[in-house]
């Protein structure tokens, strides 16, 4: 019935259609906005009632009623859940406080019922966060999310106290993007600790933190963080745009949105960045990008996501650029590695031998001698055997961890060699390959795993014409990507002759004059020049070491 | 339809792709022996007349490709016949890169693969990308491109490095007259000719004034490598550089590493990639003036039966590679009446009679 009168519903026709509740949404709208127009009243039994009514079966619910200080005829109830209050917040500053040392604060006969509110919120809750409110359903989300509701008789307000505190993992390193040099304290599960992160990397009034609600089942906190003034505000708008239309039953973590918000939905490649470091959200909002953080999870994520982000990590930046410039050449190789070294290696054995040195080509030919299969079965064996060890590494439980390591190292791989069904130079391919990919940020090089197979496939039949044509393919793929309306390649393909300070280089901080062009055009200068560091003038006019042996003798 | 636009470098870019990607690998001048170097110059001057031409119409006609001007110029019977004209020479050129390609690679690479395999292969990447549009074939192009032009000059100077090569090769001078240097010019200015394909970009260009710095700057680098690879054959091989088929390749294969390392295969693999993208680009523009031709809005579903027919022209179009050494002249002189003498007479009416969209089109 409801897709018959959905579908001969035509622009021009009559309301009456649409006002029928004949389609679930509509009857869910029509009951929430009962809840939400509904008010408190001035009784307490009542409102006490309704609650109890809305928290039916919730055994952490915590209804708890108790007598204004030396007042008997002004009632009051506090309504928390158990678990998400401060357990001393509550039963010293706001129940201890009102029930015994309002007196000592205040004029004692001065307090009436009629004047209870206004007393309990000036003089005696201890709580340093209150709010009132005089809707229903606010109070029911305030106790939801973990604050605690004061219920004051004869008046029609609650008001709630910002008594969140519940059990929270501290804040540890980075789990998945260790550092030498630089910070070490990682986000946590906790919005508000995440946000705090931030705030005090980046002491600024134009660090806006934007939250809203997502989930209609779970309702997660969101917070979209940029810098006003460097962010580009179409970027700001068209984030919140897009997070505004989803519409999903929960957000368990921010890889739900990820998917939700991503330019090209079916690509392998990451889009949208994650991390979970607060010196990499302050770097991205500082290079005119939006950070939206997600109760729940530490991985925050951050838009737009470039390519060239795969091989930085927020080291390069602590590190001197020299050996930065080093180590990201290595990481472009390792990438190069673990995406086309399998697949030469098969083209090569079975095409183009004559790549290869001779002593090398006997000695590889000598391997395989025994191997009963050709190059790519072999090649694509020892991947997946890989694979499997690599997935099994991650989610075996920590006391067989031994066990397996010691099998997967015997038996796959020293054992299968001595028995002759895989050559020796295939196991270290296969391992260099892994190695290879575990370099650069670890999504970004999800892609690269997966595409390794197809590239295998193509080489095996067309040697390297075969896989010279799947990485074109792949090139075409990743640079027809965009991540919020930006290319993905950016300094690259397109070419941006200034961001390539900070691609394949890092340059100094003194060199780096500008933001990344097309996330930071709104406000490109980021430093003063000229601040190049010189030696002192006057040590080279003395005359320097000549001068001080002098003085010496 | 969505805005596309695409800088002058990587115009220029593009052009150079197009025209070097296939001349690397059968070096036009080559035909004229030892003079081949002067035949690049040769074709270099008539490229650069090519090239001005081009740029004239283009800014005659700032907002339309060739296939749209011509029919503005010469009326609609009159127009669309000559805009056919240049449609099938776009899918000529096309197909006969396809054949250089599988010929190439089946020769090279693959001894003994099907050219029709690897004409597919060929031809399947194109399509993928060539439904990208023009925007994401100059950006794959921007980053495949550098790494072409390095290959060849790692291997030129690998190659003038070997004891046997010298450029004492390249005396005497006109040693058998005038008549293979013509040859020469006119293949290499066949090759140069291919920046015709400008005329189906400036509409895209932006910055658009910048459109006949954009030809003559890309003839003038496509020359330049071209004169360096045909100076790297003349004096590897001397006067016998006109019977090979793959000069530049035949001289790469020589080289040889501390005795270990054959580089001819990463060389050619990397040469093979600029023939990918040509195909592409060619493939699109082909789409492009094919809707234009039909007057239609989209052409991505062109792409698909266009490449079709591609594929099937490239595997019948010649038989060897003796026919085609037997027959290149005639070749060359289909491609040069498209694009010297046919553009030249556009140009020739345009000014006539004062015709151009330039006034209103502008930004």
């Amino acid at each position: 019935m409801a897709f018959f009168s959905r579908r001969r519903k035509k622009p021009g026709r009559t309301s009456s259609v649409d006002a029928r509740p004949n389609s679930r949404e509509s009857s869910r709208d029509n009951k929430e906005r009962t809840t939400q127009s509904l008010l408190l009243s001035p009784a307490l039994e009542e409102n006490l009632s309704h609650l109890k009514k809305i928290f039916t079966d919730c055994s952490d619910v915590v209804f708890r009623e108790f007598l204004f200080a030396q007042r008997e005829q002004i009632k009051l109830a506090l309504v928390y859940i158990d678990g998400l209050t401060n357990k001393s917040q509550v039963s010293d500053q706001i129940m201890r406080a009102l029930s015994l040392e309002v007196p000592a604060a205040t004029d004692n006969t001065a307090i009436t019922k009629a004047n209870a509110l206004h007393y309990v919120k000036m003089r005696g809750l201890c709580v340093h966060q209150v709010k009132e409110t005089e809707k229903l359903q606010e109070a029911v989300d305030a106790i939801l999310s973990g604050d605690s509701i004061l219920l004051v008789d004869g008046h029609a307000t609650a008001v709630i106290n910002g008594s969140r505190g519940w059990e929270a993992r501290s804040i540890e390193e980075s789990q998945i993007q260790g550092v030498v040099r630089g910070p070490r304290e990682s986000f946590v599960e906790t919005l508000r600790t995440n946000t705090s992160l931030l705030r005090r990397k980046v002491k600024n009034k134009d660090l806006k933190i934007e939250s809203l609600t997502l989930g209609e089942v779970t309702r997660t906190d969101i917070a979209v963080a940029y810098l006003k003034g460097i962010v580009n505000e179409g970027l700001v708008t068209e984030v919140k745009q897009r997070l505004a239309r989803i519409k999903i039953d929960g957000i368990l973590e921010s890889g739900y949105i990820e998917e939700l918000i991503r330019d090209n939905p079916m690509s392998m490649f990451p889009t949208v960045g994650y991390t979970d470091r607060p010196d990499r959200v302050a770097a991205n909002l500082l290079e005119g990008r939006v950070a939206i953080f997600v109760d729940g999870t530490p991985m925050v994520l951050t838009v737009p996501h470039f390519f060239v982000e795969a091989i930085q990590t927020p080291e390069d930046y602590y590190e001197q650029s020299i050996f930065t410039t080093f180590v990201r050449l290595l990481r472009i190789g390792s990438l190069i590695i673990a995406l086309t070294l399998p697949s030469l290696y098969v083209s090569i054995i079975s095409f183009h031998q004559e790549m290869l040195p001779t002593p090398l080509l006997l000695s590889i030919a000598a391997q395989r001698e025994a191997v009963p299969f050709p190059v790519f079965v072999e090649a694509l064996l020892m991947e997946i055997a890989f694979e499997i060890i690599r997935e099994a590494g991650i989610r075996l439980p920590r006391q067989v961890g031994q066990a397996i390591s010691i099998v997967a190292a015997l038996i796959v791989g020293q054992a299968a060699v001595q028995a002759g069904l895989v050559a020796g130079a295939t196991i270290i391919v296969v391992a260099l390959t892994a190695m290879a990919s575990f370099v650069v940020y670890y999504s970004g090089s999800l892609a690269f795993r997966l595409l390794r197979f197809p590239l295998m496939f193509l080489a095996a039949s067309f040697g390297l014409f075969g896989l010279i044509g799947g990485l074109i393919v792949i090139v075409v793929h990743m640079t027809s990507l965009r991540s919020f309306g930006v290319p993905y390649l950016a300094p690259i393909g397109p070419l941006v002759p200034g961001d390539l300070k900070d691609s394949f280089v890092r340059a100094p901080w003194w060199a780096m004059k500008k933001r990344p062009h097309l996330v930071g055009q709104n406000n490109p200068v980021r430093e003063v020049s000229g601040m190049r560091p010189k030696p002192p003038q006057s040590t080279t006019q003395k005359g320097g070491d000549a001068d001080a042996g002098r003085r010496q003798n | 339809m969505e805005r596309v636009r695409i800088s002058p470098l990587q115009g220029a870019m593009l052009l150079v792709t197009t025209i070097t990607s296939t001349a690397i690998i059968l070096l036009p001048g080559a035909i004229a022996g030892r003079d081949a170097w002067l035949a690049t110059l040769g074709g270099l001057a008539v490229g650069l007349v090519m090239a001005v031409t081009i740029s004239f119409l283009g800014q005659r006609f700032p907002g339309e490709t060739i296939i749209e001007y011509t029919e503005i110029l010469l009326g609609k019977y009159i127009g669309k016949t000559v805009s056919a004209l240049f449609l099938t020479f776009f899918g000529y050129l096309a197909a006969l890169t396809l054949w250089d390609f599988g010929v190439f690679i089946s020769s090279s690479l693959l001894v003994g693969t099907p050219m029709m395999a690897i004409n597919i292969i060929g031809i399947l990447v194109a399509t993928y990308t060539a439904r990208y549009g023009l925007e994401v074939i100059a950006r794959v192009n921007q980053i495949f491109l550098p790494l072409i032009i390095i290959s060849v000059l790692l291997a030129s100077i690998i190659v003038f490095t070997m004891p046997k090569t010298s450029l004492a090769h390249i005396l005497p001078v006109l040693e058998n007259g005038t008549k293979p240097l013509l040859a020469g010019t006119a293949k290499v200015a066949d090759w140069l000719g291919e920046v015709i394909v400008l005329s189906m970009v400036i509409p895209f260009l932006y910055p658009q004034k910048h459109s006949r710095s954009v030809a003559m700057v890309s003839v003038l680098i496509s020359s330049l490598i071209l004169l360096l690879v045909s100076l790297v054959v003349v004096a590897t091989f001397g006067d016998i550089s006109p019977t090979l088929f793959f000069p530049f390749y035949s001289a790469v294969l020589l080289i040889e590493i501390s005795r270990v390392l054959r580089l001819d295969v990463v060389i050619t693999t990397i040469w093979i990639i600029g023939s990918f993208i040509k195909i592409s680009f060619l493939l699109y523009i082909l789409a492009h003036g094919t809707a234009q031709w039909f007057k239609l809005v989209k052409h991505n579903f062109l792409i698909m039966p266009l490449a079709v027919i591609i594929l099937s022209l490239s595997l019948i179009i010649l038989k060897s590679v003796a026919e085609y050494q037997s027959i290149s002249l005639q070749i060359s002189g289909y491609l040069l009446f498209i694009s010297l003498v046919l553009p030249a007479f556009l140009l020739l009416t345009a000014i006539i009679t004062g015709r151009t969209t330039g006034k209103k089109d502008v930004k």
